[in-house]
């Protein structure tokens, strides 16, 4: 502020017949920053650049290229054991048929049970890939609609942000080229411009986060 | 010295200039057409009615007057604007002792004024007697600025000490003209005379010398309602409430004309051929020299004056009940044109043969032959109580009741009929116009603005596109089987790969997976729990697709809804923003073609106003207005 209020005094101390020009006039302010160095700060500062809103309609045209994949195992341990009640007349027969080794006092001992006859293990493995292409999102996506809607909104907002910072850019040239050229006025007058410039230049630092007022000649 | 000038007034006819030799007829193209009103934005904040608008000679200034006598100027094109004349009376207000102090020193200064002519009253009665026509010098030293001018117009300061405050406010209240009534404030500006403004309201008739910067009050008798330059004769001319008004000094000092316009408000001035012509509320009067005033055939109210410049002695009038039309030097009238057009308050010429505007309590109006047809210009324009009018270039700018409007040239309806988009291009080089017309598309094609990728094409066909769906699977099995009994071990592996497609049109949720694991098991399952689970699923992946659009809840199948409203918002915003870029494109080639101001104030007006215009096309095609200029001619 008081950068600010020192340059434009020390400019209000010039003549206006020290001027032949407009280019002149206009060559007292080459130092700061020019308009089209506003809005770019103005886009940076609201993160409203072109090239975000660029990035996000390419990201949802090609999202819907790649298909959405599915990976799936499955593990799967299967066992069980067979068990067998006998009595010692069938084991004796069935094995004395069966197995003519077994002799009969072997037979004999054999009694009742539970015997554990047979033993099973059953082991799956099962890995599957599923991969799904919404073939109708390729031509038209609701992401890519919604996407559209964001992306207007934030073009209305640019415009209006642009808009307003173009205005007050102007605004306070004008100001400023007044302050110049109005040589020695009413001083009550002077101090009420000095404000208003002030105003203008805290609404530009508004739109461009502090970068405006950074970027004016410090001396 | 009122006698001098009295002679010097007398003794020169007025040499008004004549009208040029009838040029080759030129088209008018119709500003109707394709064209919508647009609201100046930060113009709704006045707390008053709209009343009147002005530009100075080298557009660096607008002027502003309102129904409460307020006073606003603008330097940027008519688009913001601050106030330089408070009202005389602002309603619902206190007067605060800071303005009733000020209003005090008008009232001691009117106080001596009055002082001074009662002393000087034996001259003005020589005057009186020496000639017909009665002058009264009626000088008065009011000034302001409502921030606070340089006071460069000031009228000599007396030696005051301030008046007792309740004295004051005593004497303002019995005075209707600081207090009582408050009237609009009429706003003029010079064509001659660079930064010249005038202001007629209830409280009388204030003056500024810096293009409406500082003002100071130089009568306060005449509550003006017209004003006109008359260059050839020198003069300045006030028509009142109560008649005409001369200034021979660019409107220092005025002199109130006594003759048959005395008693009736004077609502137009106009130069016919050599002759001055005045509409008064009682008919229509002629003058040669300002100060000598004859009745002319008309007895009507009249509202307004405009000359034909396409036929010497043509004018058309303006009354409460119609247009009328003369061809003869306002020897004889006619009823003009097929429709009625009640309550017109204005006329002014367009570009082209025969083309005139009009405006009134209806709305805005253009005729295209003579007046003879009219067509309203009414798109877009939300308030057609019409006040006043100003033509930039092509570009009509009006007041209506709460605020301003500006006339943008959009996009042709119908660009296939005999008025189309040519007609309306005509005037413009086709290298320009083919620049303009690129600046268009590119503004209304930025990312987030292209309406090709709301294809209806690709919305019908994303109806009989599919889901395609790809399942590759692979699984083993391993079994191993032992008989004790037996003595018998048996072994087994087996190995399986899958790999299907499915192409579902429609509602497509299927999310289960073939699995020979669980085929025996669980594939087949009608477990009551687990339809309730699976219902729960769907369910989630349901409202997993909906979404919200414009405030509405959406849903998978409902692009097309959502694509309908995105394109018609993309599509009202388009418009927008090309007739934005129209306009500054206008502002553009106005400025570019204008005569530069030979002051240098009014040259850097004109520097800024380019470079601003620029700047905004800049801002709506994302820079290319300055990457263009490089390669192509500059407009």
């Amino acid at each position: 502020m008081t950068l600010l209020l020192t340059l434009t005094l020390q400019l209000s101390s010039a003549w206006a017949e020290d001027f032949q020009s407009p280019d002149d006039v206009l060559a007292q302010f080459k130092d700061e920053p020019s308009i089209a160095q506003v809005q770019s700060m103005v886009l940076d500062y609201s993160k409203t650049h072109p090239k975000y809103l660029e990035s996000w309609m390419k990201a949802a045209k090609s999202s819907a290229a790649l298909p959405s994949l599915t990976l799936y195992y499955n593990y799967k341990n299967s066992y069980g054991t067979d068990y067998g009640y006998y009595t010692p007349e069938e084991i004796s027969d069935d094995v004395a048929d069966d197995n003519s080794a077994l002799s009969e006092s072997e037979a004999d001992s054999l009694a009742y049970g539970p015997f554990e006859t047979a033993k099973g293990v059953d082991i799956y493995h099962v890995g599957a890939v599923r991969a799904t292409w919404q073939l109708n999102e390729l031509v038209m996506s609701s992401e890519e609609i919604r996407i559209i809607n964001e992306a207007q909104d934030i073009v209305k907002l640019r415009d209006k942000l642009l808009e307003e910072a173009t205005r007050l850019f102007f605004e306070r040239r004008r100001l400023q080229v007044d302050l110049l050229l109005g040589g020695s006025g009413e001083l009550r007058k002077r101090v009420s411009d000095q404000l208003r410039l002030a105003e203008l230049t805290a609404q530009l630092d508004a739109h461009t986060g502090g970068q405006f007022s950074r970027e004016l000649p410090k001396n | 010295m009122v006698l001098g000038l009295l002679t010097l007034l007398l003794g020169s006819p007025c040499e008004a200039q004549e009208l040029p030799a009838a040029a080759a007829p030129v088209v008018p193209i119709p500003i109707s057409v394709g064209a919508t009103w647009r609201e100046e934005r930060g113009t709704q904040t006045f707390g008053a009615g709209l009343w009147s608008l002005a530009r100075s000679r080298d557009g660096a200034s607008w002027l502003l007057g309102l129904e409460n006598g307020g006073v606003y100027r603008s330097m940027d094109g008519a688009r913001t604007w601050s106030r330089v004349l408070r009202p005389p009376f602002e309603e619902g207000e206190e007067q605060d002792e800071e303005g009733t102090l000020l209003d005090g020193e008008v009232l001691v200064e009117e106080e001596e004024s009055q002082a001074r002519e009662a002393s000087s009253s034996e001259e003005d009665a020589e005057s009186e007697a020496a000639t017909s026509e009665s002058v009264v010098d009626d000088p008065d030293g009011g000034s302001e600025t409502d921030d606070g001018g340089d006071g460069s117009e000031v009228a000599p300061a007396a030696d005051l000490s301030f008046p007792d405050l309740d004295r004051v406010q005593s004497e303002l209240g019995r005075d209707e003209g600081l207090a009582g009534a408050s009237g609009p404030a009429v706003v003029w500006f010079s064509p001659d005379t660079v930064d010249l403004a005038l202001v007629g309201r209830s409280d009388g008739l204030w003056r500024s010398s810096d293009g409406g910067r500082s003002w100071s009050r130089q009568d306060a008798e005449a509550d003006a309602l017209r004003f006109l330059s008359v260059p050839s004769l020198g003069i300045v001319l006030a028509g009142t409430r109560t008649g005409v008004r001369v200034s021979p000094d660019g409107g220092q000092r005025w002199f109130d004309t006594v003759d048959v316009t005395d008693g009736r408000a004077v609502e137009a001035l106009v130069v016919l051929g050599k002759r001055i012509l005045a509409g008064s509320s009682s008919g229509l009067f002629a003058s040669e020299d300002g100060l000598r005033w004859k009745r002319l055939p008309l007895t009507g109210a009249v509202t307004g004056l405009l000359p034909d410049p396409g036929w010497p002695g043509g004018l058309w009038v303006t009354t409460p009940t119609g247009l009328l039309r003369s061809d003869d030097g306002a020897a004889t009238f006619y009823t003009a044109g097929r429709q009625v057009l009640s309550g017109l308050r204005g006329l002014t010429a367009l570009a082209g043969t025969g083309h005139v505007g009009a405006w009134g309590s209806d709305g805005v109006w253009e005729s295209t032959d003579g007046g003879l047809t009219w067509r309203p210009v009414f798109k877009g324009l939300r308030d057609p109580d019409v006040r006043d009018l100003v033509v930039v270039g092509d570009q009509p700018l009006i007041v209506a009741s709460r605020s301003v409007w500006r006339l943008g040239v959009g996009v042709p309806e119908d660009s296939t009929g005999p008025i189309g988009l040519a007609a309306l291009t005509a005037a413009v080089p086709i290298d320009e116009h083919r620049l303009l017309g690129n600046l268009v598309d590119l503004s209304t094609r930025r990312a987030g603005l292209d309406l090709s990728v709301l294809s209806p094409d690709a919305l019908a066909a994303k109806r009989w596109l599919p889901t395609l769906t790809l399942t590759g699977q692979y699984g083993t099995h391993d079994d191993r089987d032992a008989q004790y009994l037996l003595g018998q071990t048996d072994e087994s592996s087996s190995a399986e790969w899958y790999l299907g497609g499915t192409a579902c049109f429609g509602r497509c949720h299927a999310t289960g997976f073939y699995d020979l694991a669980d085929t025996a098991d669980t594939y087949n399952s009608s477990d009551a729990a687990e339809v309730a689970t699976a219902a729960a699923d769907q369910l989630a992946s349901d409202l997993d697709d909906l979404y919200t659009l414009g405030g509405q809840i959406l849903g998978d199948g409902s692009e097309v809804f959502a694509a309908t409203n995105t394109g018609q918002r993309m599509r009202k915003y388009r418009e927008q923003v090309a007739q934005q870029v129209v306009g500054a494109w206008s502002t553009l080639l106005r400025l570019d073609r204008e005569a530069a101001s030979p002051s240098l104030s009014g040259q850097i007006s004109r520097v800024l106003d380019i470079q601003e215009a620029e700047a905004r096309l800049d801002l709506y095609t994302d820079g290319a207005y300055s990457r263009a200029r490089l390669t192509e001619p500059k407009p």
